[in-house]
């Protein structure tokens, strides 16, 4: 998961949108030291306030709040039980939805990219009014999944009235679109034939002839012991340094091409989320971020 | 566990009605920490317990009661040295018999778990006539199995016809059988035929992989002194070579003997830990 992209969501969870009333001494307690950091210890006092009030119309807010101790605490497994709790103890729809929404958000950062996607698509299909939120999370969940012409259609619909200014945007989303990704199967596939040609093909010369002068000076003495007449030799040589090297080669060959692709695909979600950020029309007081 | 059932019962009552709940009555924090255990958020559980320690404790509930509970607590959340502290509290407050049993019980189990079978021994051994408690003698029987004296262990589970000391009794019975190798015998076997001794410690791969190697080194210094005699360097280079590997192949079989015993050891702990585990399925942590 893309370190940026985790804090983007997750910091949508940190910044609850309607800030709590702090009447009840338990409430209180655990904003108090959700403020001061102490997350363990507000995590007990939201638990009391539940603990003793099952039923409050707060109880939801309850559960937010444990959800965001937890994320700050790098607990995600937990925080989504608890986001969990809080959109199924959310009295309004648009509490709902923003709960639901913020359990995406934790999803996400879980690495649980399928079940975040479920969720949203659940909210897509049964919410009514879906704003500009939804969208843009659906954006977001299409740019980490690398799926480019989803993520655009997204994005034109969070920002129906802002053609203009996503110009830019659909240009890196069309060049994400265009990037020609190295198969691995391939790479191993010509590594296996000249060692070292699957590494070049992944694009990596120094790791290239590496493979092909380790490979290659092997084989040359495998060769020349077998000339000379030294058989025990040749078989040792090849049975053992050249299989090890060859099989390495192969098999390296196919990660580096994994490697590349990942990177590939990395670079262009970091310009897209840069450009996305740039926007005018982004709303940078919801979707807060650290930078 | 009835006492902070009933209690939480008349909280959540009095909340319902409408009433402001006072959240840190000694009652209400030990009906929170009941639920915490329950739920099984046992670390802050334990810290709840903490703090009705902290407060006057209530009629019908005693000290030893609330560090048992607390004890409970923080074992389950596997903060053992802090379970042992409020065990050795509990044990010190309490009055009754069959309290100071349940206690030291406590005690013996939580060193048991802190990999500290000897103290655990030690502890369960002082208490005057813990030879008559079945309850002790299990512990005690547990800690001279982790210790490797099954003789012993089975001497201290005597002939009692429960089935949890009967599984205690197939334990110590399956580590005195229990087929340990030697890592001298292993060294002298990998030195006579190369890989023998992995062979010997289970591992039967790596010794045939062994064998072939020294032996293919083996015989290619013998050919290229024979071709070549004794000024051969590729003979003298092969040598050096299967030299070295013998050597590192004695030395693998001592390690894979070691790891095998190693092996064998942690499975009959892990197996010993689930027959006497530090926080039951089911458990409670209210002792009264």
């Amino acid at each position: 998961m893309p370190a940026r992209l985790a804090a983007l969501f997750l910091l949508v969870l940190a910044f609850p949108a309607q800030p709590a009333r702090a009447d009840d001494p338990a409430f209180a307690q655990g904003d108090a030291f959700q403020r001061s950091g102490a997350f363990a210890e507000a995590v007990t006092e939201y638990k009391r306030f539940l603990f003793f009030n099952p039923e409050s119309a707060r109880a939801g807010e309850a559960h937010s709040r444990i959800a965001s101790c937890l994320l700050a605490e790098g607990r995600l497994g937990e925080a989504v039980g608890a986001l969990r709790l809080a959109a199924a103890a959310a009295g309004l729809e648009a509490e709902r939805v923003e709960r639901q929404l913020e359990l995406v958000g934790a999803l996400l950062g879980a690495g649980k990219d399928a079940e975040a996607e479920l969720e949203l698509l659940r909210l897509q299909a049964f919410s009514g009014d879906q704003g500009r939120d939804l969208p843009l999370h659906l954006a977001l969940l299409r740019i980490y999944q690398g799926r480019w012409e989803e993520a655009e259609g997204a994005l034109r619909q969070a920002f129906p009235e802002n053609a203009a200014q996503l110009q830019r945007l659909r240009e890196l989303l069309a060049d994400a679109r265009k990037l020609k990704l190295k198969s691995p199967q391939t790479a191993r596939l010509l590594s296996a034939v000249l060692p070292g040609a699957g590494q070049a093909y992944a694009g990596d010369a120094p790791d290239a002839l590496n493979a092909l002068a380790v490979n290659g000076g092997i084989a040359t003495l495998v060769v020349a012991s077998a000339v000379n007449g030294y058989y025990p030799e040749a078989v040792l040589l090849l049975f053992f340094p050249l299989k090890r090297f060859y099989t390495g080669n192969i098999g390296n060959a196919g990660r580096l091409a994994q490697r590349r692709n990942a990177a590939a695909q990395e670079q262009n979600r970091q310009r897209i989320l840069d450009a996305l950020l740039g926007l005018p029309a982004w709303p940078a007081a919801q979707f807060a971020t650290s930078e | 566990m009835r006492s902070p059932c009933a209690a939480a019962v008349l909280l959540l009552s009095a909340c319902l009605a409408g009433a402001e709940p006072d959240y840190f009555a000694p009652e209400a924090v030990a009906a929170f920490a009941e639920h915490l255990f329950l739920e099984g958020d046992f670390l802050r559980a334990g810290y709840e317990y903490e703090r009705y320690l902290f407060a006057q404790i209530p009629e019908g509930d005693s000290l030893a009661a609330a560090h048992e509970r607390a004890g409970r607590a923080f074992r389950c959340g596997g903060d053992f040295g802090r379970a042992l502290g409020h065990f050795r509290a509990g044990f010190e407050a309490a009055a009754a018999e069959a309290d100071r049993e349940r206690a030291a019980a406590e005690i013996g189990l939580t060193y048991l778990h802190l990999d500290d079978a000897a103290g655990s021994l030690r502890f369960l051994q002082q208490q005057p006539g813990w030879e008559a408690s079945v309850q002790l003698r299990r512990l005690a029987a547990g800690d001279l199995i982790l210790l490797g004296r099954w003789e012993e262990a089975l001497g201290a589970l005597g002939g009692h016809p429960d089935a949890e000391v009967e599984q205690l009794r197939a334990l110590a019975r399956r580590g005195a059988a229990m087929n340990r190798k030697s890592p001298a015998l292993a060294a002298v076997l990998s030195s006579v035929v190369p890989g023998a001794g992995k062979m010997y410690a289970g591992e039967f791969g790596d010794g045939v992989q062994s064998l072939l190697l020294v032996g293919a080194l083996a015989a290619l210094s013998i050919v290229s002194f024979h071709d070549e005699g004794v000024q051969s360097w590729r003979g003298w280079l092969y040598v050096s070579m299967g030299g070295l590997m013998h050597a590192g192949n004695i030395y693998g079989s001592v390690v894979s003997a070691r790891r095998y015993n190693q092996k064998q050891h942690e499975t009959l702990r892990e197996d010993l830990r689930a027959l006497l585990p530090a926080c039951p399925p089911g458990a409670s942590a209210d002792a009264r």
